[in-house]
């Protein structure tokens, strides 16, 4: 009974993620829980492996919110980096990208709803691209779903 | 043993000016006016209150963001000036090479020598200001493509011109001398950015990279390329002397 309440609610998600994408709908899953996320179907990334893009705000006026950690900055983070054989970039919107790598150089074309946007790239699909998580914990489930 | 509870230098009144030249010329104000170097922004931004920056010192100890730890997870050591008088050409190069761990995670030593000598046209003492102009219209050279404190001759190659290209300083706060509101700001920020510091004092230029408060005193770590620096090329400074006469803070790198 259980098993079949679950495969209904996966069915039901995975039709309206699918419905979004066809409308061209950013498609964000909430952080507690699975992070399936294509939310650039059709795009390939070129270059392999884990890639990790941090955009921040330019303007430093642009405080972060009440509660929220500086993800890129986190040593959590960094260390996930590290042993996940990963590389990052943190970038501002104005960053010079002329002589960029093109894979961050596409990561970083991508839409971005807010001035503090997470993408994560996985050999040539981008896993994730949504809002920076709140706390290193949910940053690392983020990126664990990206692996 | 760590490198911030290695032995430190205090540069209170107690440290004499040494009798040593390391290069620095106090910046000419006249040629380079604090305010007045286009996309070299005077400061703008609103300073942390003297009121949260212990809280915020410990927050950021405690979570790893400051500049010491990504530094130290990636290896990053202070250069040496060695017979040279670029201090001031050295500060700047730390300074974008750890702008580079910052936006990257890894860095390449880049050359002071690439800077000095088309500024000064040889071991001759500058001030931090003109050297990140330099970098800023023309590029740093790599070390690998330019011998980091090479007194011999310029080195302008095809290679050394290509790794210029790749290492600019895209935009940077022109620090009000001796604001400490300020370094204390740009070294707590949740973008926390590293300061060449100049100090007519000791007629010296380092890096600032880090600031804690045991006593509720700022206490201010440098990476030093030469004197007073210690065996892992820093120098802790406090008191009255650990104030910088001049102060600019690279805050964007090109992307790469």
């Amino acid at each position: 009974m259980t098993r079949d309440l679950f495969a209904v609610i996966a069915l039901a998600a995975g039709l309206l993620t699918a419905y979004a994408q066809h409308r061209g709908v950013d498609v964000h899953v909430p952080i507690p829980g699975v992070v399936i996320n294509d939310p650039a179907p059709g795009v390939v990334v070129p270059g392999s492996g884990l890639r990790v893009l941090f955009v921040r705000p330019g303007d430093p006026s642009d405080s972060l919110p009440g509660g929220h950690d500086h993800i890129p900055s986190l040593g959590v983070v960094r260390d996930w980096i590290k042993a996940n054989s990963a590389s990052f970039r943190s970038w501002t919107p104005d960053t010079d990208l002329s002589v960029a790598p093109a894979d961050y150089r596409l990561m970083m074309s991508l839409p971005r709803m807010e001035s503090r946007w997470l993408v994560v790239a996985n050999g040539p699909k981008v896993r994730f691209s949504g809002p920076w998580p709140a706390t290193g914990d949910e940053a690392l489930k983020v990126l664990e779903s990206c692996k | 043993m760590s490198l911030w509870d290695s032995t430190p230098i205090y540069g209170d009144d107690s440290v004499l000016p040494p009798s040593d030249y390391a290069g620095m010329l106090p910046r000419d104000y006249d040629k380079d006016p604090w305010g007045g170097l286009g996309f070299a922004a005077p400061w703008t931004r609103e300073t942390i209150p003297r009121s949260e920056w212990g809280s915020i010192a410990e927050k950021k100890k405690r979570q790893r963001t400051r500049l010491i730890d990504m530094l130290l997870d990636c290896g990053w050591k202070p250069t040496h000036q060695s017979q040279t008088n670029w201090c001031w050409a050295h500060a700047v190069t730390m300074a974008c090479e750890i702008m580079d761990v910052v936006q990257k995670g890894k860095w390449e030593r880049l050359s002071p020598a690439s800077l000095a000598w088309p500024i000064v046209g040889g071991n001759h003492g500058g001030y931090v200001t003109e050297a990140l102009k330099y970098v800023a219209k023309h590029g740093v050279a790599t070390a690998a493509t330019w011998d980091l404190n090479s007194m011999s001759q310029r080195q302008d190659t095809a290679e050394s011109l290509a790794s210029r290209q790749r290492n600019r300083v895209d935009h940077w706060w022109d620090l009000q001398p001796r604001s400490i509101d300020q370094l204390v700001t740009c070294l707590l920020s949740d973008d926390p950015v590293p300061v060449a510091c100049g100090f007519n004092w000791m007629r010296h230029a380092i890096v600032a990279v880090e600031v804690s408060f045991p006593s509720g005193v700022s206490d201010f770590l440098y990476g030093n390329s030469g004197l007073y620096r210690d065996a892992n090329g820093y120098t802790r400074l406090t008191g009255s002397k650990a104030i910088p006469d001049s102060m600019i803070a690279p805050t964007l790198v090109t992307g790469e």
